[in-house]
């Protein structure tokens, strides 16, 4: 006895494409003629939706405009972050830029805490106590413009994975990261993390 | 410049584009590679439709639909460098459309069907009453098939509502042929099931 019908012979015998051999087994088989007849059922009555509403003619008139001022806007787009994306390696920069850009935004923070001037109206006792702590403006622990357009910028580019990436504690992440770069691209790399940082500060 | 080099500037101009429209798709996006915007616009104008009514068939309504069409065409504008001409123009079209499609439908899911569709009755029946009977079928066909899985619901749109064959699927999909069979006799089984319950 012949087996049934596979998934795909079903496909060939409700279309007429089915071998010889196995048009034999479909003759006798009153199972398979039966999932036969049901399948080309169903496709009847997926023709019942056979038709589109059409769109109107005046879509259509405008339908090319419409990409080509996507495409321009696309075109003008600058992205910011886009630039480090066509490096040679740029993959596996970007999860060793992330961290960066996290390291570059704490040290910015930190920068602009310690910058915060100390308040100057009140006398210096040299001996009090040494736990007492000076209290920073606060205005002062807001990043300017230029920095926050660094900082945010590079977050920009963060997807999910790469955030939970970097801040989820993991063995030796920043070395393998690391380990991906090559030689010239840890310097490449390096080098464009300096200059960010330091256009950052100004 | 003079009237007569401008006439035949424009007559020039014309018979550029005359040839552009009649040309073939792998002409146009050899033109389009060397530069020439003309030769996009024509593909665009020709595939519109098509890559249209795929994307209307998974988002069933006018203006997603509109939206992801659109956004196939700038995805080609960007990506024809890619084409190899493995496949056939539209079929490469019809694959960044049907990614853009699972792309979206993946994100999201409309709650209820349009207003609009559900009112769209077919006007193919003489008979008002079948027309609303068959216009009633066809709403459960469209929930029953957007309820199947993302692979299963593309096979089946693409196979029965833009004709294409097993093979243009498959190397729409990144499929073999057999895949594709097995995954059309499983949406054609699930929306039995589906239409039955």
């Amino acid at each position: 006895m012949t087996t049934h019908l596979s998934a795909r012979e079903f496909v060939d015998a409700i279309e007429g494409g089915l071998t010889v051999d196995r048009q034999r087994h479909l003759d006798v088989c009153a199972a398979c003629q039966t999932e036969v007849e049901t399948l080309r059922t169903i496709v009847v009555d997926l023709d019942s939706d056979a038709d589109l509403p059409e769109p109107s003619p005046l879509f259509w008139e405008h339908f090319q405009s419409r990409v080509n001022a996507a495409v321009r806007e696309e075109a003008m787009v600058p992205s910011r972050a886009a630039w480090w994306r066509t490096l040679p390696g740029a993959g596996a920069m970007r999860t060793w830029l992330t961290a960066g850009a996290t390291v570059a935004a704490l040290v910015m923070v930190t920068a602009i805490y310690l910058r915060a001037p100390v308040d100057a109206g009140r006398p210096v006792d040299a001996g009090a106590a040494l736990e007492e702590t000076v209290v920073p403006d606060e205005a002062a622990l807001v990043l300017g413009g230029a920095e926050w357009e660094f900082v945010s910028g590079m977050l920009e580019t963060l997807q999910e994975d790469d955030v939970r990436r970097v801040l989820t504690p993991s063995r030796n992440a920043v070395d393998a990261a690391m380990g991906n770069l090559s030689e010239s691209e840890r310097k490449t790399f390096l080098r464009l993390l300096q200059a960010e940082m330091v256009a950052g500060m100004e | 410049m003079n009237a007569t080099s401008q006439a035949s500037e424009a007559t020039a101009v014309r018979a550029t584009h005359l040839d552009l429209t009649s040309a073939e798709d792998r002409v146009l996006v050899a033109a389009f590679l060397a530069g020439s915007h003309d030769a996009f616009n024509v593909i665009v104008a020709r595939h519109q439709r098509q890559v249209y009514q795929i994307c209307f068939r998974f988002v069933r309504n006018h203006e997603d639909a509109a939206d992801l069409a659109q956004d196939v065409f700038v995805r080609a504008f960007k990506g024809l460098k890619n084409f190899k001409g493995n496949s056939t123009l539209g079929t490469w079209l019809y694959r960044v459309g049907v990614n853009c499609c699972l792309n979206r439908v993946a994100t999201k899911r409309p709650a209820t069907e349009p207003i609009e569709e559900s009112r769209h009755v077919d006007q193919r029946a003489d008979d008002p009453l079948r027309a609303v009977v068959r216009g009633e079928k066809a709403a459960q066909v469209r929930r029953a098939i957007a309820k199947l899985p993302p692979k299963q619901r593309a096979t089946l749109l693409l196979r029965v509502y833009q004709e294409l064959s097993h093979e243009e699927i498959a190397g729409i999909l990144g499929s073999s042929v057999g895949a594709v069979k097995a995954n059309f006799f499983h949406a054609l089984r699930n929306l039995k099931r589906l239409l039955q319950s």
